[in-house]
């Protein structure tokens, strides 16, 4: 095969082309720190990457949605422990009062004491987060809870919302009024404390007796909602760890796959900086011989 | 056999060795002369005549100056030009789409469409909050304009297409007429038996650059003329259409869209399309249809599938749902358009957003808000999935284009071991035939003396 001085140049331009190709790639990855710098560099990485991505941006948001609903549930709870303790104070004070009292003043005193207890269950029952009543279902604009004595109706509605904390994977956020102070199925506190200073007011010791019961199996039911806010605390911290744990792993495939390991990048591009220079040296001294210089 | 023949022959090698030198000059400063073929002199030994008994040679003469051509390797290089010219197009093309779609680098269409579903999800924690609701407009007016832009970017690179057809056919008609007329006075000056052996080198190097910008077959004539054709293999027997045939040109015509017209040397016409060209190595025409035709608009279509798929499943949950006041806004759509292209938020009152599934869970209710968040893997993963895709058909197309450089730089390098000029090879020759014109001038002189000496003794 006969080589000319041309062929030569061209195939020298060819390989110093494909040099610097390679130089320029290894410059770029160490450059921007990535190992696949647009979707043709590697398409099966970037199916990988973006998939990762969009799952670790979910789950962002997923712990966004835990802390928020956590910070609710913690409104909740703190609303559920006032309305207990009022109960425990309303319990002691019909405690003194049990048997009834032919003094119309500690009658007077007592059921002006239940008055303020029951507007304070209510103010609780009407606590607020952001503007929004906490107890009143999805109607969030509407007060759910009267303060008027013998008003003991409930005016929210019973929807419960639940957001989601994982995947295909909810919590309830709110617990609705009804089933605090005015439960249907259990006893309606509201009405439980308006029935109290009706008996204290007309000293019917009977029906005093049966509000005191009423006040403790109402005590009992406000401790099971506060259990079931605990629970769901707990569960949305565990929630919480879990999704922790899956943004690491997730983190490790983006940084195994998408991080560029700088150290074995700088051996290769020390590498192939010899490479380049030795075509270079090499290119220059062929291209330079010519029987012209002999003649 | 006398002196004078001896004078004579000594003539015939000064006028072949300035002839070689003449032709080695030709080769020389023709070195870097793009499609040159090397030129090479046959000398030949002029009749003998009998002299004394003997027969005695009268001198060289010059025989002819071969062109040093393949017609293989040429049939090859045109093709490989063909290939070239395809693959290299959609390579260059694809490129330019490529960072449209580049989600690794910066946010694209990818997270603006997470983005918008996300802010279905903040909505959900707070169904009634006003910056939520306002958080899901702006989302959506960002998706909404990632769509828009990422749909004029393909229309304008179909765009480009025409224009570059438009620039391309007027290129290619040129070279049609030029091959023409080269193939014109190849022929005259073949037919006064002259040397059209640097026409044809321009002849050949048109058709191998015509090659790269449409696929065409050729062949190769007993007068010297090339015909160059495109051939349609729907019917059968195939089709030829002449787009050279001696000195007679064809021509292509486009009107700025649509299709590219062939007018053949009788005129009879049809048009480029896949009857012509079944596989990819039809040339930058072929590559630059197959663009704005095929594959730019198969992207798009991706595009418009996944924004009206947006459009219509948000919608419907929108419509379904209950606003703030516990309406249901059941004409009240939440994007207006069908396709990328004209996907936009029609809803601007944030109260109007029906983040509520029941009249009674209003305001607070967050259930149809949960239902449109959910929707969201749907749509990613589509869209990841097309990213992966234009992502292999740049990487396939670059590895191909890759592939014709290597085998063209092959070929190349056959063509020029063949045909190239070779300094050495030509400085050598310089050197022998400037020798062997020396040599031929001590002839004469040597006669001349020997001439004299017979003059003398006449004298």
């Amino acid at each position: 095969m006969r080589v000319t001085a041309n062929s030569t140049a061209y195939s020298a331009l060819y390989n110093l082309q494909q040099g610097r190709k390679l130089l320029d790639s290894i410059t770029e990855k160490i450059a921007s720190g990535l190992n696949v710098n647009r979707p043709s560099d590697d398409p099966v990485a970037t199916n990988l990457i973006l998939t990762t991505n969009n799952r670790l941006k979910n789950i962002e948001q997923y712990s966004s949605n835990v802390t928020k609903t956590n910070t609710f549930l913690n409104v909740t709870s703190t609303a559920l422990q006032g309305i207990s303790d009022t109960l425990t104070q309303a319990k002691s004070l019909v405690d003194t009062i049990t048997n009834g009292s032919s003094d119309a003043t500690t009658r007077e005193n007592v059921v002006s004491q239940l008055t303020s207890l029951r507007e304070q269950l209510v103010d609780y029952g009407n606590t607020d987060y952001q503007g929004q009543y906490v107890f009143s279902g999805s109607s969030t604009s509407t007060k759910p809870f009267s303060r008027t004595v013998g008003d003991a109706t409930y005016s929210g509605n019973t929807t419960v919302n639940s957001i989601e904390i994982d995947s295909s994977s909810t919590e309830d956020m709110n617990i609705t009024g009804d089933r605090v102070l005015t439960s249907t199925s259990g006893v309606n506190i509201l009405s439980t404390i308006d029935n109290l200073i009706s008996a204290v007011s007309s000293n019917d010791t009977s029906a005093i007796q049966a509000g005191a019961k009423d006040l403790e199996t109402g005590f009992d039911q406000v401790t099971n909602l506060q259990t079931e806010v605990a629970s769901r605390l707990t569960r949305l911290e565990s929630v919480s760890s879990m999704l922790s744990t899956n943004k690491s792993t997730l983190e490790n495939i983006i940084s195994n796959t998408q991080t560029a390991d700088t150290t074995t990048l700088a051996v290769e591009l020390s590498l192939q900086e010899t490479a380049y220079e030795a075509s270079l040296s090499a290119t220059s001294k062929i291209l330079g011989l010519s029987l012209l210089d002999y003649m | 056999m006398s002196l004078t023949s001896t004078l004579l022959i000594g003539k015939s090698g000064l006028t072949s060795y300035q002839a070689a030198i003449e032709v080695t000059g030709e080769n020389i400063s023709n070195v870097n002369t793009d499609g040159y073929t090397r030129q090479k002199v046959v000398l030949e030994n002029v009749t003998p005549t009998t002299s004394n008994g003997f027969s005695l040679g009268t001198g060289v003469k010059l025989s002819s100056v071969e062109r040093c051509y393949d017609a293989l390797m040429q049939q090859q290089l045109v093709t490989a030009s063909s290939t070239s010219g395809y693959d290299s197009t959609v390579s260059t093309v694809l490129q330019e789409i490529e960072p449209s779609f580049n989600e690794l680098t910066s946010d694209g269409l990818g997270s603006a469409i997470t983005d918008f579903f996300q802010s279905w999800q903040d909505l959900s924690t707070n169904a009634s909050g006003t910056a939520e609701r306002q958080a899901v407009l702006s989302q959506a007016q960002v998706m909404c304009d990632y769509f828009n832009s990422m749909s004029t970017t393909l229309s304008d690179t179909i765009t480009a297409q025409n224009t570059s057809l438009t620039t391309l056919t007027e290129d290619i008609n040129d070279k049609l007429a030029n091959i023409a007329t080269l193939n014109n006075q190849i022929k005259l000056t073949e037919q006064v038996s002259g040397n059209a052996n640097e026409l044809k080198d321009q002849r050949d190097l048109l058709v191998k650059e015509l090659a790269e910008q449409m696929g065409v077959k050729y062949t190769e004539n007993s007068d010297g003329t090339t015909d160059v054709y495109v051939e349609d293999s729907s019917t059968s027997p195939a089709t030829s259409y002449y787009l050279v045939q001696g000195n007679d040109s064809g021509s292509l015509s486009f009107s700025g869209s649509g299709d590219v017209g062939i007018t053949d040397v009788s005129g009879n016409t049809t048009t480029v399309d896949s009857d012509i060209y079944t596989s990819e190595g039809g040339g930058t025409l072929w590559a630059t249809l197959q663009l704005r035709d095929t594959i730019i608009p198969s992207y798009q279509a991706q595009l418009d599938t996944l924004a009206s798929s947006v459009i219509t499943q948000v919608n419907n949950l929108q419509e379904s749902g209950y606003d703030i006041d516990g309406t249901q806004n059941s004409t009240l759509a939440f994007f207006s358009g069908s396709s990328a292209s004209d996907i936009a938020v029609s809803i601007s009152d944030t109260d109007k957003i029906a983040a509520a599934d029941s009249a009674d869970s209003a305001p607070g209710g967050n259930a149809n808000a949960l239902a449109i968040a959910d929707l969201e893997s749907n749509f990613t993963t589509a869209y990841s999935t097309m990213v992966s895709q234009v992502g292999s058909d740049v990487s396939q197309a670059e590895t191909l284009e890759t592939q014709d450089e290597a085998y063209s730089k092959q070929l190349e390098t056959l063509r020029t071991s063949n045909s190239g000029v070779s300094l050495d090879e030509e400085l050598t020759n310089l050197v022998m035939y400037q020798r062997s014109y020396q040599a031929c001038a001590k002839i004469i002189t040597t006669a001349t003396e020997m001439l004299d000496t017979a003059l003398a003794m006449v004298n």
